[in-house]
């Protein structure tokens, strides 16, 4: 799919769970990003998706008895020092699961996007700010060598029989793995410019057309907020 | 009509003490493959950068003379002006590789010389098959090899259909085989080439003109044939000689480390399986085959590095690995303090380490400061500095010039006798300078007596 | 037209910042409107700066260092590098490189270690550190001052990611916004006194590596 109608329907749908007073459509919402992501062939998604949920089950569990509104106490609790008195209403509860699903439902969007997304695509789609889309790609290809280059400087100093521990010893890796990079970096903006980077007149090599299933995400994306709208 | 001209041609980058190119003044024809030799440092890179136009523009620098590519000139333009009719391939492809993925990447010359969007994509492909790598289209670069990389770097480069291309030490993360291959590529287009390389060989047999620089000069500009007698009568080491045949069979001193049926594997499948070696107090060993086949794998399981999956390593002594492209990690910001890492900061040992490769003096530089060969010796006093029972190189050789190597070989066989040296190299020929046995790796099995 | 894009994100970010005050319940939309929206006038704002190729490789550099150095640190919870890169960036090339240096950080290592709604803030944050290292970099030359401001960013750093999500997701109550601060206190104390460690370590060393590079970047050529 391509990347801007992926996009904007993901966006449209993290903010109508923004802003939906309804909690099924919140929970809809959160649901069917929970499917899309764990759809992906990805090994990190357990890692993504961790923080999101940790945090969304925090707010669930834990915003209840911070706040003091509704009335139908379901549970009484003692009166802790700064917190005050300790109590759970079920209006709490249910306001509490409606901002836990929303915390997911936007950080399963975020995740959806990163995990299914080819970013490259997306940089080519990009027609403004073409500095800073290029400043991206570069910056996420480069990681990986860098961490290669990490590799083996640890590998060098245990070549010669030098140990890196603790934090200290990790830390005092970065001088060298910076002043390496910084060596790649000359030599990388000199190849691009070799390959006429900065010259007037660029082009733009063309994206693959729109499917069907594109125009069908933009129409739903434009679409979705209407209805919660009107809902 | 000359494609490129150059014109008493002098030039110093800022800050240098010595000027990189001095009076130099050539023609190039269209067509012309032309082999440019010389030791680290005598100005081969600064003058294919003059070439394209990166210097001066992009360095800085004093620049005298004049270069003319296809009739523009480099005072006036700027590289990214001249780069369609000349394209440059470097070193090494990580530095030349902006994009996640290779078709992106091969696009991203066209886009910037401005070709129509609908023949950019044709074009990406054309020239990812003509390098041989039309399958790699969707890959993204983080997942190739070297030598994938640099073809997909040389498909980017063929893509701007130049009329003169620009080749600096390409093949030096390549293997023989791969370094072949390339080399055949770049120069059966068309193009003019002009190829700088460290191992002369390759390119002395196709080309069609010799050029050698000495300290900036040019001391030689002739026709192939010419130039070989020349070369074998005053610079003997940069002709291609036969690489001579080594025994297999072990020597008699005393054991210092032993590999038994070790195994290991990176996860998709056992890189080294069942390999056995023998290494003796006084001798050295040289370790060859193709890419991939396990060298590097089996030179840090001999020295601890990596622990063997199955099998056993016994090392009663110490041991110490230089790994490749040691200029790269590099620590301090003195080079005695560098030497002295291994020994817990002696100063002294470190002083004595460095006079033993010739950097006697450069105690107070900053290591990041030396040239490329210095920063190989320095790398070299840094692992000598530990006496260490096990040596083990991994491919010293890369990117070294001719005469340096013979230094090297000289430098490692005066230490051979206190220890067991272990090298990996692809240079056959400088393993038969080196080494008392040759042992072959290839497929999974270690072929030695 | 980057300058005109600039100003209206700012505006748009400025709307979306008063939409929170008046309707406070429903505050996590704006709020990451207003996030976005300074992020594409901070966009735009590079945008004007030199468009070299050294310049544009320097700060994807400086961000991939970073980024590489927090997966480094990724065994050690909350410890990482990249306010500390971020700052010597600021301190030595200004405060346009520190800017987009903490901005690509972010995004950059999103991509490895998760993104989420978080990535906005994470990225404006850390711009802000390295606009910090720009306008303190005088006082930055040595270890204890670098330190000193690393550990006051760390907190602040913390700080602004907790409030965010206190106003989105939250009930509106100072006892909420002492539970939220209080969950994360531990990742706080390691991300502050992990700065300190690395700052003390290796703060000023990356800073004097960046200017004597910077001095590499003004190159001119004299023609003889």
């Amino acid at each position: 799919m391509s990347p801007v109608p992926a996009a904007a329907l993901l966006a449209s749908l993290a903010a109508v769970a923004l802003v939906a007073d309804r909690a099924w459509v919140v929970a809809a919402i959160a649901a069917t990003l929970c499917a899309l992501c764990l759809k992906a062939p990805r090994p990190r998604r357990f890692l993504y998706l961790a923080g999101t949920l940790s945090s969304a089950l925090s707010v669930f569990l834990l915003s209840p008895l911070v706040s003091h509104t509704g009335s139908h106490l379901l549970w009484e609790g003692p009166r802790i020092p700064v917190l005050g008195v300790v109590d759970v209403t079920s209006e709490e509860l249910a306001a509490g699961g409606v901002q836990a699903l929303r915390l997911a439902a936007v950080g399963l969007a975020f995740t959806a996007y990163a995990l299914l997304l080819d970013l490259d695509r997306l940089l080519q789609a990009a027609g403004f700010a073409r500095r800073s889309v290029l400043a991206v790609g570069l910056a996420t290809r480069l990681v990986p060598t860098l961490e290669r280059d990490a590799a083996g400087l640890v590998e060098a100093l245990r070549g010669r029989g030098v140990e890196v521990r603790g934090l200290r010893g990790r830390a005092r890796l970065l001088s060298p793995l910076l002043a390496g990079s910084l060596e790649r970096s000359l030599n990388l903006a000199e190849a691009m410019e070799a390959r006429g980077f900065g010259r007037a007149g660029r082009t733009r090599a063309p994206s693959l057309p729109w499917s069907r299933l594109d125009r069908l995400a933009l129409a739903a994306a434009v679409l979705l907020p209407l209805a919660a709208i009107w809902l | 009509m000359a494609l490129a001209q150059v014109e008493g041609l002098a030039f110093s980058y800022p800050g240098a003490e010595e000027p990189a190119l001095r009076d130099v003044s050539l023609r190039l024809e269209p067509g012309e493959v032309v082999t440019l030799l010389g030791a680290s440092g005598s100005g081969k890179s600064t003058l294919l950068r003059a070439l394209a136009g990166l210097v001066p523009h992009f360095h800085g620098g004093r620049f005298a003379g004049r270069v003319e590519i296809a009739g523009l000139d480099t005072r006036r333009c700027r590289p990214a002006e001249v780069a369609g009719t000349v394209a440059s391939l470097f070193q090494d492809p990580e530095e030349q590789v902006v994009f996640g993925r290779v078709a992106n990447e091969v696009a991203f010359g066209l886009e910037n010389v401005g070709t129509l969007p609908e023949l950019i994509g044709p074009r990406a492909h054309a020239a990812l098959a003509a390098a041989g790598v039309a399958r790699l289209a969707d890959r993204r670069t983080e997942t190739l090899s070297a030598g994938e990389l640099q073809r997909v770097c040389l498909a980017s480069v063929l893509a701007l259909k130049p009329t003169l291309l620009l080749l600096d030490e390409p093949t030096s993360q390549l293997d023989p085989d791969g370094a072949e291959a390339l080399l055949e590529l770049a120069c059966g287009l068309g193009a003019a080439v002009v190829v700088s390389e460290q191992r002369p060989a390759l390119p002395l047999e196709r080309c069609d003109r010799v050029l050698f620089l000495e300290e900036g000069r040019l001391r030689l500009d002739e026709p192939r044939e010419r130039a070989l007698a020349w070369l074998d009568a005053h610079r003997p080491d940069y002709l291609p000689r036969e690489a001579v045949g080594l025994p297999e069979d072990r020597g008699d001193g005393k054991v210092l480390c032993r590999l038994e049926d070790v195994t290991y594997g990176y996860g998709a499948g056992p890189v080294l399986d069942g390999a056995s070696l023998e290494l003796c107090r006084g001798e050295v060993v040289a370790l060859t085959g193709p890419n991939g086949v396990g060298k590097t794998t089996l030179a840090k399981l001999a020295t601890g590095l990596l622990e063997p999956q199955a099998g056993t390593v016994s090392r009663p002594g110490s041991a110490c690995y230089l790994s490749q492209d040691p200029g790269r990690y590099l620590f301090s910001e003195r080079v005695d303090e560098e030497v002295a890492l291994a020994v817990g900061g002696d100063l002294g040992r470190a002083r004595r380490a460095l006079a033993g490769v010739g950097l006697a003096g450069f105690e107070a530089r900053h290591p990041r400061d030396l040239s490329s060969g210095e920063r190989e010796r320095l790398a070299l006093a840094a692992v000598l500095v530990g006496e260490p029972d096990l040596l083990v190189l991994d491919e010293p050789t890369r990117g070294v010039d001719p005469t340096r190597k013979a230094e090297l070989a000289e430098l490692i066989r005066s230490e051979a006798a206190r220890r067991t040296t272990l090298v990996v190299t692809h240079d056959l020929v400088f393993a038969g300078d080196v080494a008392d046995r040759a042992v072959a790796l290839g497929a999974r099995e270690l072929v030695s007596a | 037209m980057p300058r005109l894009a600039a100003l209206g994100a700012v505006g748009a970010a400025l709307a979306a910042a008063a939409w929170v005050v008046v309707s406070p319940d429903r505050s996590g939309l704006p709020l990451l409107l207003a996030a976005m929206g300074l992020l594409v006038a901070g966009a735009a704002w590079l945008e004007t700066g030199s468009g070299a190729s050294k310049e544009i490789v320097l700060v994807a550099t400086l961000a991939a260092v970073a980024a590489a150095g927090r997966v480094l640190f990724a065994a050690i919870p909350g410890v990482q590098p990249v306010t500390v890169i971020v700052v010597a960036a600021g301190a030595a090339l200004g405060a346009r490189a520190g800017f987009a240096t903490g901005a690509l950080a972010a995004l950059a290592s999103n991509f490895f270690l998760g993104q989420g709604p978080w990535t906005p803030w994470q990225m404006l944050g850390w711009g802000a550190c390295g606009l910090a290292g720009a306008a303190l970099g005088p006082l930055l030359r040595h270890r204890i001052p670098f330190a000193a401001a690393c550990f006051v960013l760390g907190f602040a750093f913390s700080a602004l990611m907790d409030v965010w999500l206190w106003l989105s997701f939250w009930p509106h109550t100072w006892q909420a916004l002492t539970v939220v601060l209080g969950q994360g206190v531990w990742f706080e104390a390691a991300h502050a006194i992990g700065n300190v460690v690395i700052a003390l370590a290796i703060g000023p060393e990356l800073r004097r590596l960046l200017e004597r590079y910077a001095r590499r970047l003004r190159t001119e050529v004299v023609w003889a």
